[in-house]
């Protein structure tokens, strides 16, 4: 499969992309001092505690890695589904994903309680526990990925684009599976445990996942003067922007609704959407309103009504980011505040907590840290841009040539 | 050094001095003859425009970040950055064997220290680097028909040297008595060498290479300003008598001490990996120390997963008593924690600059005496016992 | 050398041992396992916890627990170390209240084994559920799975831990029903100083041995284990809830 698109690089020598590369670098670094200071001093210094074992890092951690599935949509739509506006924006889409990937991995990884001791996750292993497979899931997201680029990138390797299309799609979706599984698969907490997870987190990654490409190529098409998106794949990114987050509103509410019908679940049901204070309002206002029907509103308004096409969505990307990271704060750490019920219906209490609602306020270092997260995943992404031909030069050209190509192909058919 | 700690010397330490002062000297020499060749040259910076800031610019990225290759070949590229860097990482690890805690204070040390597990890292990136280059040599068309036998040589070795590094981190060897060894070289006062069959292959392959690298262009730092051209990477022996003289004398500085190893590792045997250990540490005190001091890491891997899964805790495999019986007591007649520089595992392992974990959870202080309330603990319990049977009985 | 090694309080602890295999009645010897003897899955280490002799106003269990691992507070509840606590449990409906100690319940079917990545969590072959700290890096999932609240994360660095119970920063820990006396012939620390306190609410033993005073009591008493539902199986019982 030949394209006569041409891709090129950023310009290392841009004043504006130092400017972001050491934005990125120095966000990276205080977030590896955040973890140091955690590291050293113990994780006393945060705001995690017996009962909120996972905070803030992890809010932001398991966004980025939703969403990074979710970023390999472009190139899969392009690939796997044969959309050739999709197509030009395969690579930034590829790199984007790996580049939050591995943001996301590196705040788990630097908050662990013996992040020294990384190296034991490979050597030792427990087959039965659903995050070490997902180590296995990561890891092998990274390779499928590179892979996929490599394919797209080499001419030679063109025979392998597609198989490597389509595995990386499907890994992608084990991937989600797996991060939702982490939480679905826990007996623990009734907040949790629910076989809808891991298809709510497949919907919602795929929301966030758009959300985050669509700011990133927005921020590149101001940056380096270009006219990102063309034209037909920002009608289409719209839509699909608009489908993808109805449903992953559409899978939220489900989840909460079956719970609501569950009578042993609705303290929690009721902890989470009515009674706590901060959750309720993040979920109803933040992901609801802010992060999923406003963007809706803001995306289906016909272009120019409210903004130029590009400015509402990316205004939508920013705000379904925004809610993406208040639902996931909501999910993990609400989860987790809602005291463990050793027995169903009865009043609990003892000096550890039981039976109240565990506070959490994160610290400085841990939002440190989780920011950090944002900044390696940039700094990646940045670097990536600048070594190697990621962005089309000449997409247009090739579009319309994909697109009679697919009207011919469309009409055979018939 | 006072006389007491004088010790013997091992035919094999004392052949391995030798030959680690001549590949030194050779390696010093040849590379000075090769400097000055190069600055004899006329116009070195031939080729480079713009101002002479600009070009010091240019050369230091090619130094240090191989520029050139980044933009003429990719995958070239970061084969060389995976050996480059590895490798500085894998001489800081090595760090630990030339400097001492002592002289460099313990900011440089921590450094040392900092750099050991990453040095374990950088091997690895090393070794792929290696691999990549010799890949490139053996897949590659144009690049195959340019190698010589000595490219394939000297790739080889540059892969054999980390490969037997690794197997000597596996199979133990005295740390501490290496890093005294090159200490001695460096300060004159000798000190003997583990026989160990890993370590002296180690050793000598390195001597082999620093003897090899004047006459190869492996070494091509020196020669940064002069055209690239990377195809002859070996080099060639003969043509003139000269080169065939110098061949000769590498040859005794070399083959003398590995016969001479070879011999001695023959005679004393190979240290044995896994001993039997339930033996070993019940005799350990009666044994030759540097038993112990190879195999006590594997010792107690062991020994912590027999106390942690099998719930055996006698006295050989619990941790307690080691620190219990290697107590050293301080100023205050007290026993000292690890904290303290004269803690029985810390000396050495400060030396050797291998951080251990074990005393983050582990006491590293002994248990005080035990206690006559403990025996009253004891007694009392058993008559707890009999009540707590009548108390049930009569419900 | 010889002259520094102390007498330790294992050899007395294993002394006393010997002394109780041949002064309690048979049947409830605790001591059945020579020292050199791994752990086998012939004895399932249980304990039973009579709620109707539980005072409201007794700690000794979560004092001796304290006592015997050194766990001190810093004044921060949330991230201080609690291996076991006195839990209130109060119907709303009846108004009917107890109070008695919940620590690690042991499950043969433990949640937190499940999920831990390296298996730092491992249940013994006597089902005693413990942290293999060398390995655990510490990502607290296993604090997330544990339907009990068991397990704590160190949060602060510690010095002079009790040597037979090593802990430190960074890794997870619960109770392990003392392993270090039960391995040694003696019972946990926790029953051991209900005994003293003369209440006597605590038992322990071996599930497995149908003459063990454990099982008789067992099998002729109504005892139940917390969230049964969730079918963990603890080894850990209550009478009278």
């Amino acid at each position: 499969m030949t394209t006569p698109i041409t891709y090129h690089t950023i310009d290392g020598r841009n004043a504006g992309t130092w400017v972001v590369l050491i934005g990125f670098i120095l966000l990276s670094a205080l977030g590896g001092l955040a973890a140091l200071y955690m590291e050293h001093n113990g994780h006393w210094v945060t705001g995690m505690t017996n009962h909120v074992v996972w905070g803030l890092p992890h809010v932001f951690a398991l966004f980025l890695i939703v969403s990074s599935t979710g970023a390999l949509n472009v190139a899969s739509i392009g690939s796997v589904f044969e959309k050739a506006p999709y197509r030009p924006f395969g690579r930034l889409s590829g790199l984007t994903a790996l580049a939050l990937q591995a943001g996301g991995l590196a705040i788990l990884v630097l908050d662990l309680g013996r992040s020294d001791r990384m190296v034991t996750f490979v050597t030792y292993y427990n087959f039965s526990s659903i995050f070490s497979m997902n180590v296995i899931l990561y890891s092998g997201f990274f390779g499928f990925v590179i892979f996929y680029l490599w394919t797209m990138m080499d001419q030679r390797m063109g025979h392998m684009y597609r198989p490597a299309a389509l595995f990386a799609f499907i890994w992608r979706l084990i991937l989600t599976t797996g991060s939702g599984s982490i939480f679905g698969f826990m007996i623990s907490r009734s907040a949790y445990h629910s076989t809808l997870v891991a298809p709510m987190f497949i919907a919602l990654s795929m929301s966030f996942g758009v959300a985050m490409y669509c700011l990133v190529m927005l921020w590149l098409n101001a940056s380096t003067g270009r006219r990102y998106p063309s034209p037909e794949l920002l009608r289409r990114l719209r839509i699909l922007l608009a489908i993808l987050v109805g449903v992953s509103l559409y899978m939220v509410l489900v989840h909460h609704v079956t719970n609501l019908y569950v009578a042993e679940r609705r303290d929690v049901e009721r902890f989470l959407l009515v009674d706590s204070g901060i959750y309720a309002p993040l979920l109803w206002i933040g992901f609801g309103l802010l992060g999923s029907l406003i963007p809706i509103f803001l995306v289906l308004s016909p272009a120019g009504s409210i903004g130029s096409a590009k400015a509402t969505l990316g205004l939508a990307s920013a705000l379904v980011v925004l809610g993406g990271n208040c639902f996931m704060y909501v999910f993990i750490v609400g989860g987790e505040a809602f005291p463990l019920e050793l027995f169903p219906g009865k009043i609990l209490s003892s000096a550890a907590g039981d039976g109240a609602i565990a506070s959490y306020v994160p610290s400085l270092p841990e939002i440190v840290l989780a920011i950090g997260g944002y900044g390696v995943a940039g700094l990646l992404l940045v670097v990536g841009l600048w070594a190697f031909p990621m962005l089309p030069s000449s997409f247009a050209a090739a579009e319309q040539k994909a697109e009679a190509e697919a009207k011919v192909r469309a009409t055979a058919a018939h | 050094m006072s006389d007491q700690e004088t010790t013997q010397l091992t035919y094999v330490s004392m052949a391995y001095a030798v030959m680690f002062y001549a590949a030194a000297a050779i390696l010093v020499v040849g590379l000075a003859l090769r400097i000055g060749r190069f600055l004899r040259r006329p116009a070195p910076l031939r080729g480079i425009g713009g101002t002479s800031s600009a070009r010091t610019v240019q050369a230091a990225t090619d130094m240090v970040l191989f520029r050139g290759t980044f933009f003429s070949d990719r995958l070239q590229w970061i084969f060389s950055a995976c050996f480059h860097f590895g490798l500085v990482v894998v001489l800081l690890r090595h760090m630990r064997y030339a400097l001492d805690p002592d002289w460099v204070g313990p900011l440089v040390w921590k450094v040392v220290v900092l750099a050991q597990p990453f040095g374990l890292y950088g091997g690895l990136a090393l070794m792929a680097g290696v691999a990549g280059f010799w890949a490139r040599r053996l897949l590659v068309k144009e690049v195959r028909e340019a190698s010589s036998l000595g490219d394939h040589a000297l790739l080889a070795l540059l892969l054999a040297i980390p490969a037997v590094g690794y197997l000597n981190n596996w199979v133990h060897t005295d740390v501490v008595q290496v890093k005294e060894f090159f200490v001695g070289l460096a300060t004159l006062k000798w000190q003997p060498l583990p026989t160990d069959a890993l370590l002296l292959t180690h050793l000598w392959l390195v001597a082999l290479l620093m003897v090899l690298l004047p006459f190869s262009r492996v070494l091509h730092l020196a020669g940064v300003f002069e055209k690239r051209d990377d195809t002859p990477l070996g080099f060639s022996l003969g043509r003139n008598k000269r080169r065939l003289a110098i061949a000769g004398v590498v040859a005794v500085v070399l083959l003398a001490p590995a016969a001479i190893g070879a011999a001695a590792v023959a005679e004393e045997g190979w240290t044995v990996p896994q001993p039997d250990f339930s033996k070993l540490a019940r005799v350990h005190k009666n044994l030759d120390a540097t038993v112990m001091i190879r195999n006590h890491p594997n010792f107690l891997m062991g020994s912590r997963s027999i106390v942690v899964y099998q719930g055996v805790r006698t006295e050989i495999n619990r941790i307690e008593q080691c620190v219990t019986c290697h107590v050293v007591k301080g100023a205050d007649k007290q026993p000292v924690a690890y904290d303290d520089p004269k803690h029985f595992c810390r000396e050495c392992h400060n030396k050797a600059a291998v951080s251990i974990d074990c005393f983050e959870c582990h006491n590293s202080k002994p248990l005080p005496p035990a206690s006559k309330a403990d025996l009253e603990t004891a007694t009392r319990f058993a008559a707890l016992m009999s009540r707590f049977n009548e108390r049930s009985a009569v419900r | 050398m010889s002259e520094s090694c102390d007498v330790s309080r294992r050899g007395l602890l294993g002394a006393v041992a010997a002394f109780g295999a041949v002064s309690l009645a048979p049947g409830v010897m605790l001591y059945a396992r020579s020292a050199d003897e791994p752990v086998s899955a012939k004895v399932r280490w249980g304990m039973l916890v009579d709620t109707t002799q539980c005072d409201k106003d007794c700690d000794a269990c979560v004092e001796a627990c304290n006592t015997e691992f050194g766990l001190v507070s810093h004044g921060r509840p949330d991230s201080d170390p609690q291996w076991i606590r006195k839990l209130t449990v109060t119907d709303p409906s009846t108004g009917r209240s107890q109070s008695f100690p919940v620590m690690c319940q042991h499950c043969a079917h433990p949640p937190c084994v499940d999920v831990c990545p390296t298996g730092a969590s491992f249940k013994r072959a006597d089902g005693i559920v413990l942290i293999n700290r060398h390995i655990c890096v510490g990502c607290r999932y296993c604090e997330m799975a544990c339907p009990y609240m068991a397990r704590n994360f160190v949060h602060e660095n510690l010095t002079d831990q009790k040597p037979y119970a090593p802990r430190g920063k960074g890794t997870s820990e619960a109770c392990t029903m003392c392993v270090h006396r039960v391995d040694a012939g003696g019972t946990p620390a926790c029953v051991e100083a209900c005994s003293k306190s003369g209440r006597v609410a605590m038992l322990f033993g071996d599930l497995n041995d149908p003459n063990s005073e454990i099982s008789k009591r067992v099998r002729s008493v109504n005892t139940t284990q917390i969230r049964s539902d969730l079918r963990t199986d603890p080894g850990v019982r209550y009478q009278g809830l």
